[in-house]
């Protein structure tokens, strides 16, 4: 009888030992990651230390490819009539960011680039490649480059400022919410985001920073989130 | 990210739970202890070997692909072997007081008949050192072909045998970690990189009509600085913590809520550009200088015995045409000089582009960036030396001896024996200068818990291998005498040749004796005459693939399990 409980209650510490563990990792510890091979960098080259982003080798999520990017930019940068320097000033910096950054991006490069295949390189190699890219660190910072120039360009500022409400000068609410509005216009009362924007702008008044400046923030943080290029998770 | 995050919380769960069975009952531990002990090793061991199977690998196309005798193209591989030779064929100079021919032969080394090529000794980054160390990790393939000519279908047919899947180098970057992946120098649509996923390629644009470029600024463009946005950038950090509370309430509404992966490559892309690349970019300079010093410094060495410790002239009496004096010079086929030194042929010799692609493998992989690095060979520019006037060629026109400057032909139709065995020995010097430097610094940097050499897999591939004429005179293309070479720290313990080669041949009445030939192996108890596939298949192995895409058509010739690497045929002529 002895022999049977002992049992029992081994088997009993078994369970609850497992029961236990699991909810270690089920409920308190966020996603569980094994500690990616990435950042095992090697130790006599301290600089990249840290640099490099874990992340396995195929993204679950499907991100928007280089032609629905610019797409998207093209239509927050420019006025509602669009002028023609506004689109020269984005093909620019479009062809200047993404051309050789083409293959982080999805979708094949064009064969028909200025008729020279200058999208590719000059080579075939990437003009098959899919529609859906990885993620990637490198199609990241492509991306914060392009907002960071498309940002700094006084014409494409000013056609974004267009869309504003006329009597805008300082950021507001009402302002603010257009701005979300531009890179996810389908948020419904996104009360917590403009909280934020006004917190930043706020801190940037403080600063006495130019109105310029101010508005550049809120466009750069909106357009640096990397959730606008998320098409399905 | 959550179906992968379940995915791998599964994958733990399960792991844990079969080695309870096992191991706890053997433990003295109460159980929870030993639960927590097993799932802590659990997760240790997965992450170790993931790390311990982890692999790198550094293609080096040979374009037009010269002839390889005095390198690689052993033929005779053991003592008392016999070969059916061939004036074309040559693996060291040969003379009296000077060098005026080109001769067949090979030594020992570790009971295998190599060429006397590495018996000498290179320049490295601190005075000279044997060639030999590279032998200790070589496996040389040979003895396939296709049955097909063409310069590019062949390099091609090499790494992606079969265009409805990738190549080894698309599945290597595919389970991949790394940051770039796949990344080539410089941008060439005929090295065959292809991924069955759809993994871009990244390309660097040919930047060897400057040699000052910083192309490690190039690998990381997307992280640069760039001119006209200090403003913007310097407004970006002042803000940077309240930016970061605009990013977090975005991402809590937004779909990128439930996409870790993105949010971590966003968070480490800005991380990379704040911090800023310039400590990382600013060795590329002295990395250039140090390969340039090594393989030109080899390159132009003059006391090289066999090859360059006497003058190497060739005689007057020669003949024109097709002879082993003859050298390729761009669309010309000269004769050199009676009496000129080949050895200054080099003297102002340049190899920008292979040696900016030494650069970039030693950064690129150091630093573990990508994965997979192609890079070419063969690129010596701006050599140098006298020729005779062609026959039938009026004087006032074409001076003799007549001066040239060119670029070297990889795709040696029409040079000689005599040039070609003096020039391929130093261009396979230097190359394998480049590599000795290379590899000190892939056993120097830390993997899991060994080197990254022992990681590392370098092919040395080239289009096809050569059918050399039996006048001396050049070699044409030997599509099914294919040759290539691998190095790799998972290979210990001296040369091995994979492959059998045949006496006979097609079109022996040209290309008379013993060429390499393709021949029949024995191979899962079949006699196999090996293709491209074959060596992609080996490849597979070796470079750790998860899955081998060629395995159901072609057996590995060589394999590698547990890190030991095994080979599975011969290297007989039959």
């Amino acid at each position: 009888m002895k022999s049977w409980l002992g049992r029992l209650a081994w088997l009993g510490s078994w369970i609850i030992g497992g029961l236990l563990i699991n909810g270690i990792f089920v409920n308190c510890s966020g996603p569980f990651q094994v500690t990616p091979q990435t950042l095992d960098l090697p130790s006599n080259h301290p600089d990249v230390e840290g640099l490099v982003a874990p992340k396995p080798a195929q993204s679950q999520v499907q991100l928007a490819d280089r032609e629905f990017i610019e797409s998207f930019l093209r239509d927050v940068f420019t006025s509602r009539e669009p002028t023609g320097a506004e689109h020269e000033a984005l093909s620019q910096i479009f062809m200047a960011e993404f051309g050789p950054t083409q293959h982080h991006l999805g979708g094949s490069c064009s064969i028909y680039d200025e008729g020279s295949m200058r999208g590719c390189y000059y080579v075939t190699t990437n003009q098959f490649n899919p529609f859906y890219a990885s993620s990637s660190s490198a199609r990241e910072g492509s991306r914060y480059q392009v907002c960071r120039r498309l940002v700094a360009h006084p014409t494409l500022m000013a056609a974004v400022l267009s869309k504003f409400p006329e009597r805008t000068s300082t950021p507001d609410d009402a302002s603010l919410a257009v701005a979300v509005s531009l890179f996810y216009p389908d948020f419904q009362e996104p009360h917590e985001i403009i909280a934020s924007l006004r917190e930043l702008d706020q801190a940037a008044a403080f600063n006495r920073e130019p109105v310029a400046d101010r508005w550049r923030l809120i466009v750069l943080a909106l357009c640096e989130s990397p959730g606008w290029q998320i098409l399905s998770d | 990210m959550s179906r992968g995050t379940g995915s791998s919380r599964r994958r733990f769960l399960r792991d844990a739970g079969l080695l309870i069975g096992g191991s706890a009952l053997a433990s003295r531990l109460p159980p929870l202890e030993t639960l927590a002990k097993i799932a802590t090793e659990a997760v240790f061991s997965r992450a170790t070997a993931s790390i311990e199977r982890e692999r790198f690998f550094l293609n080096i196309n040979f374009f037009g692909a010269p002839n390889r005798w005095v390198f690689d193209h052993w033929l005779r591989t053991k003592p008392g072997q016999n070969i059916i030779g061939n004036a074309s064929i040559a693996t060291r100079m040969g003379g009296g007081s000077t060098y005026d021919h080109a001769i067949y032969e090979t030594v020992d080394y570790k009971g295998v008949q190599v060429t006397p090529m590495w018996m000498t000794s290179v320049v490295g980054a601190n005075g000279t050192r044997p060639l030999s160390e590279l032998l200790d990790h070589l496996i040389v393939v040979r003895g396939y072909g296709t049955g097909i000519d063409g310069h590019p279908t062949n390099l091609l047919r090499q790494t992606r045998p079969l265009n409805s899947l990738g190549s080894t180098s698309g599945y290597l970057a595919e389970q991949s970690k790394t940051l770039l992946r796949a990344v080539q120098y410089p941008a060439s649509g005929i090295t065959g990189y292809a991924s069955e996923k759809g993994l871009g390629l990244t390309m660097l644009h040919d930047r060897s009509g400057n040699p000052a470029h910083n192309l490690a600024d190039d690998l990381l463009f997307p992280f640069g600085a760039r001119a006209g946005l200090e403003g913007v950038q310097s407004l970006r950090v002042r803000y940077d913590e309240v930016i970061e509370k605009v990013r977090f309430a975005l991402n809590q509404r937004g779909p990128a809520s439930s996409s870790t992966t993105v949010a971590a490559d966003n968070e480490s892309a800005l991380r990379m550009i704040q911090k800023g690349l310039n400590d990382l970019i600013s060795v590329w300079p002295s990395l250039y200088a140090k390969y340039e010093r090594i393989m030109i410094g080899t390159l132009r060495q003059r006391d090289v015995p066999g090859f360059s410790d006497k003058p190497v002239v060739c005689p007057a009496d020669d003949g024109s045409g097709d002879s082993p004096y003859a050298v390729d010079v761009g669309a010309e086929r000269l004769q050199l000089q009676p009496g000129f030194d080949l050895r200054q042929v080099f003297d102002s010799a340049q190899m920008v582009r292979t040696i900016q692609g030494f650069a970039m493998a030693e950064f690129v992989l150091t630093h573990k960036l990508s994965a997979t690095m192609e890079i070419p060979f063969v690129s010596v520019g701006n050599l140098s030396a006298q020729f005779r006037r062609p026959a039938g060629a009026p004087a006032e026109v074409y001076p003799s001896p007549a001066t040239r400057n060119w670029e070297y032909n990889s795709d040696q139709h029409g040079t000689g024996s005599f040039a070609s065995t003096y020039m391929n020995a130093a261009i396979f010097r230097a190359l394998s200068a480049g590599l000795l430097e290379l590899f000190d610094r892939l056993k120097a940097t830390r993997h899991g818990a060994g080197q990254l050499f022992d990681h590392t897999v370098v092919q040395l591939l080239q289009d096809f291998g050569r059918s050399p004429r039996t006048t001396g005179g050049g070699a044409d293309h030997g599509w099914d005498n294919m040759i290539c070479s691998v190095l790799t720290g998972l290979h210990r313990g001296g040369p091995r040749v994979v492959g059998n080669i045949s006496h006979s041949q097609t079109y022996a009445d040209i290309y008379g004796g013993t060429i390499g030939y393709k021949a029949p192996v024995r191979l899962d108890g079949r006699d196999v005459v090996p293709s491209p596939l074959h060596l992609a298949s080996s490849m597979a192995s070796l470079l750790g693939l998860h899955h081998n895409p060629w395995i159901n058509l072609a057996s590995p010739l060589f394999s590698e399990s547990n890190g030991v690497v095994s080979f599975h045929t011969g290297d007989d002529i039959v």
